[in-house]
């Protein structure tokens, strides 16, 4: 064995008799950082062995009672190091501060770290599964978000507001009716900034729309009037953005219907309870709007709508309005957001699987909920510890959509449970291979299936 | 119909960023889903390759070519491995750093991320001995932006200069696959690619007889005659360009120090050796897909540890460390508590590079949580170890990492049996060795010679063929011709020196698997998995095309298209021998 000039040092140490000091001195004629922790018994029997041992810079770490200090002050960390350690004298002190190791860079190591870590079996990431039940451009739409909105999201619970509006796609209003719709903004309420953007039929003369005729009474014995609440985790998307403004475009189209788009306000800049806030305004706005009311019964139909968070909303915001009597008659909830503290089991058999992982759920949770509050709130677990029954309590029909391959599944049928234990009119339409997202695109089964269920449940007043 | 070629990739090229104002205009007035419109807007000069847009995504907001769209997906599915592979925070930054052009153009959206996740090496000026020395400013001029379709991979085929014909060289015409059949072999096991003839594949089949005439007449002895061939390689390969260049140059300079006997000081300088060994780390993925598949295996064969240590014996910059720490905490349970014992070779110059080393590492644990205990070891042969100086500790799970080590020692006889033999008496978990693929340990020179060539020509050539991937900026940098002249040491030794100084003595896997059964070695099977991620990986880290892995028998290989290159083998004591022996 060679060990360079450091065996020639620790030789001499020996030979010179040193055998005791052995540390002190090698420290002093190298100058390096050394510990020796070789028990005073071993001293004497490594004849052979002694090469090795000087030779061997001995640092223990105890990570966890320095870290914070050694993250911003790596100075604190060596100066506690050695002063934890008696065999070092002031000298190596000294000789660690001249060292290079202050002045080297460890972002070295960073770069390392551009090339991934290897993942252990457990984690393989199953990518094909999702790739296998969508079309190929629905999975690359819903992937882009998923991308997207990893970007955005900030571990430390803030949000990329401004790279998300870039990025998000938005369309505005459009009072030439394209395809049979025209669409406007209209202000809600000024103190919030509330807009809604509101969808109509365009009901034969295909010229461009005034003022006047925006606002114009419907003329149907009956119309129903879908408030929509877009999705987006509380966080992401808006009224204008353009799968929105697609989606409801195709809702005015399918069920003969006005929709209004709500743009509620999005967590995390504006948490719970906000969006109900908004969407109670918007249904309060509708309400009272008199060139919405059906000829036959001079009353609005209304019915809420939304897909996650959106569905969500729809819920809270029919509570109130059942409170308020305020007539609402139905609910749609597409793949409604809902949740719970305890981990459900399609949470943890599709985490990660199809588009959506636990944790990202778990973000926006912490993003909505108020500062302090669980996943047992009753924003996220209605009918959960803290929730409210709706026993006795004459809550609208409601049509609950559920995709079979959306990890949230356990809770929106759990939220269709509740409704029906509380005897309420629920239908479930249950679509086993459903991902989330799947009526973003008019490609599926799912989505002919879906708006053809919406189309009747709207319809079923109408004479 | 070169130039179709380029002009074709550069045109696309600069779609993403010509339309995007096109694209903002489109979209106010889009509406309603009338998706033709994005059809007649798009770039007619790329129409021809690129069929419509996908319409339904259109109508949401997002251009996408219908023949775009297994790409974008691939891309996707490729971000998508990074953000589970990162942590929590691991891509946040793309967020901040990436210049998000035109979100409504997905593919270049993609791209632009994928770039930024795998930048291009830094372009600072390659310092004047290495530029000269390699003769290699011509490239310079090469300044495509090349990006990863399938036009691109045509002009990608054609590295250095042969595209972009800059002055009236006939030389400059060469084409990679055809000048020398001997050595790349792709033009004929890849028909489907476009060959353009041009007049110095002559010189090229010249260029290589010659030196083999040149290596042969070295084994004969006959110095005279090697002298003046050697003189006319440096003649012949002055007419080449790009990587054939190179590799011929090198090897002229080799033979020329066997012929004049000045032979190279091979231990002189182990941190000039790291130095090189960073920039070749850097430029290509070699070694970084040894540092994964290694810590892959390590990783797994640590599974339930609660403490674990890693000997590596050859620890250089450590940089394949931090990846594994960082893999560890990301465990159920927490990370173990690591012992890595580094080992190197003495510095003359008495630094103490080791425990620098250590202490960054050190450094790094300590910011992830990981408690971590660090020795370094100076030891001029590995088969100085001794299992006692390890002081391996009772209920330790324990690797022993080799990265292009062992070969080494081939050169004395018994070292190699020893170093199995002390490794053996540790008991690691598991042994983990990367080594070269190819034999460059035959008894015969002419026979190590012609091995050599071929195998460090489709290096060079993987080098030049991930900077004309786009990926690097245009000029040569710094890292890639460092890299070079990290392979120009190996080739200069294998070459030029004999005896115990001649230690590049790469052999195959298939005679590293007869070693190790031979020694009482198991192999332990890297995993579909383990193929799969590399695999995914290398398609995002290394630019893509060329490189490929390869199974084989359980064991992963790196190489550039046809030709394995790098070979990464797990091996473990059988039950039964680790019990019994000690």
């Amino acid at each position: 064995m060679v060990i360079s000039e450091v065996s020639s040092a620790a030789k001499q140490c020996y030979e010179e008799g040193k055998v005791q000091n052995c540390g002190g001195e090698l420290l002093k004629k190298i100058g390096r950082v050394s510990c020796p922790n070789k028990r005073e018994e071993n001293k004497m029997e490594f004849e052979e062995g002694l090469l090795a041992h000087p030779s061997t810079f001995f640092l223990s770490f105890t990570p966890h009672t320095l870290s914070p200090l050694l993250l911003f002050f790596p100075f604190f960390f060596l100066v506690a190091v050695i002063l934890n350690s008696p065999h070092l004298s002031c000298e190596v002190v000294r000789a660690c501060f001249s060292s290079q190791f202050l002045t080297s860079d460890p972002s070295l190591y960073l770069r390392s770290l551009s090339f991934p870590i290897p993942m252990a079996e457990s984690n393989q990431l199953n990518l094909n599964e999702s790739k296998m039940v969508v079309p190929l451009n629905m999975w690359v739409l819903i992937s882009n978000f998923k991308l997207a909105y990893n970007l955005l999201r900030r571990p430390d619970g803030t949000f990329n507001r401004d790279l998300a509006e870039f990025l998000d796609r938005k369309v505005p209003a459009n009072a030439s009716p394209v395809d049979g719709v025209f669409s406007f903004d209209v202000v809600v309420e000024r103190e919030t900034s509330l807009l809604s953007r509101i969808y109509r039929p365009d009901e034969g003369e295909n010229h461009a729309r005034t003022l006047v005729d925006i606002e114009k009474p419907v003329t149907s014995e009956v119309i129903p009037v879908i408030i929509f609440f877009h999705g987006g985790s509380f966080a992401h998307s808006s009224a204008d953005s353009a799968i929105y403004d697609t989606l409801c475009r195709r809702l005015v189209g399918i069920c003969n219907a006005v929709v209004v788009s709500v743009n509620y306000r999005r967590a995390p800049e504006n948490r719970y309870p906000c969006a109900y806030d908004d969407g109670w305004t918007a249904l309060q706005w509708v309400s009272s709007r008199s060139w919405l009311q059906s000829r036959k019964d001079k009353k609005v139909h209304i019915y809420l709508a939304g897909d996650s968070s959106g569905g969500n909303i729809v819920h809270h915001v029919a509570r109130k309005a059942v409170e308020s009597g305020v007539e609402v008659m139905g609910n749609i909830l597409l793949n409604p957001l809902f949740g719970g503290e305890e981990r459900t089991e399609s949470e943890k058999r599709l985490d990660g699987k199809y588009f959506v992982r636990i944790q990202d759920r778990d973000w926006y949770w912490r993003a909505f909920l108020p500062e302090g509050e669980n996943k047992d709130h009753e924003a996220c677990n209605p009918f959960g510890p803290k929730g409210r029954s709706l026993e006795g309590i004459p809550f609208p029909k409601s049509l609950i959509v559920v995709a079979g391959l959306d990890l949230v599944q356990d809770w929106q049928l759990a939220y269709a449970k509740g409704l029906e234990k509380a005897g309420q009119n629920v239908k479930l339409l249950y679509l086993e291979q459903a991902t989330i997202g799947f009526y973003l695109l008019p490609n599926n089964e799912h989505f002919s299936t879906v708006m053809d269920e919406i189309k009747s449940f709207v319809s079923s007043d109408r004479s | 119909m070169k130039r179709d070629h380029s002009e074709a990739g550069s045109s696309y090229g600069q779609q993403g960023s010509s339309s995007s104002s096109v694209a903002k205009g489109e979209c106010s007035s889009m509406s309603s889903g009338k998706a033709k419109m994005w059809e007649e807007d798009h770039d007619p000069s790329s129409g021809g390759g690129g069929g419509g847009m996908d319409e339904l995504l259109a109508a949401l907001g997002y251009k996408v070519r219908n023949s775009d769209m297994a790409d974008v997906a691939q891309k996707l599915e490729q971000l998508e491995m990074v953000m589970g592979t990162a942590q929590e925070d691991g891509i946040s930054h793309l967020a901040t750093d990436t210049v998000h052009y035109d979100p409504t153009d997905l593919y270049s959206w993609v791209q632009s991320m994928i770039n930024e996740l795998n930048p291009p090496p830094t372009t600072a000026a390659a310092n004047g001995t290495s530029s000269s020395l390699l003769c290699s400013s011509q490239i310079e001029e090469n300044t495509s932006r090349a990006f990863t379709d399938d036009s691109e991979y045509d002009l990608r085929a054609i590295p250095g200069i042969a595209v972009y014909p800059q002055n009236d060289e006939p030389s400059n015409k060469r084409l990679k696959t055809n000048p020398v059949p001997e050595i790349g072999s792709e033009g004929v096991q890849e028909p489907s690619r476009p060959v353009v003839l041009v007049d110095s594949q002559e010189t090229g089949v010249r260029l290589v007889h010659t030196l083999l005439a040149c290596a042969e007449a070295v084994q004969q002895e006959n110095l005279k005659l090697a002298d003046a061939l050697v003189k006319h390689v440096g003649l012949l390969a002055q007419s080449q360009a790009g990587a054939m260049k190179k590799v011929a140059s090198y090897f002229a300079q080799a033979l020329a120090r066997r012929i004049y006997q000045i032979y190279p000081q091979e231990a002189m300088d182990s941190s000039f050796s790291d130095v090189l060994h960073m920039h070749f780390y850097e430029s290509c993925p070699y070694l970084k897909f040894a540092h994964f598949t290694a810590n892959q295996a390590i990783l797994e064969a640590f599974a339930s540890a609660t403490r674990v240590h890693v000997i590596d014996f050859g620890l250089k910059q450590g940089m394949q460390w931090p990846a594994l720490l960082q893999a560890l905490t990301l465990r159920p349970g927490g990370p173990p508590t690591f012992r890595l014992t580094g080992i190197g070779p003495p510095q003359t110059d008495n630094t103490d590079s080791l425990q620098q080393v250590g202490w960054k590492l050190a450094q790094l644990a300590q910011t992830i949580g990981v408690q971590f205990e660090f020795r370094g070891f100076v030891c001029s042969s590995l088969s100085d170890l001794d299992t006692e100086m390890l002081e391996i500790r009772p209920g330790e799970a324990v690797a022993v990492n080799s990265v292009f080590e062992l070969h080494r020692m081939l050169a004395r006889s018994g070292s190699i049996e020893k170093v199995l033999g002390t490794v053996k008496k540790i008991k690691p978990k598991i042994f983990t060795v990367v080594e070269q693929e190819a034999n460059h340990n035959g008894p015969v020179f002419v026979d190590r010679f012609t091995e050599a060539l071929h195998y460090y020509s489709s290096l060079f050539d993987s080098l030049e063929g991930s900077v004309a991937a786009g990926l690097a900026a245009p000029p040569p940098t710094e890292d890639l011709l460092m890299s070079e002249l990290y392979l120009g040491r190996q080739i200069c030794n294998v070459v030029a020196c004999e005896g115990t100084d001649r230690v590049e003595r790469h052999e195959t896997l298939t005679q590293w698997r007869a070693r190790m059964g031979s020694a009482g070695f198991e192999a332990v099977h890297l995993g579909s998995n383990a193929f799969k991620q590399a695999s995914m990986l290398l398609a995002l880290f290394a630019g893509g095309d060329g490189y490929r892995v390869e199974e084989n028998n359980g064991c992963l290989m790196l190489g550039w298209h046809t030709r394995s290159l790098i070979a990464t083998s797990a091996w473990k004591l059988p039950p039964l021998s680790s019990g019994g022996e000690s």
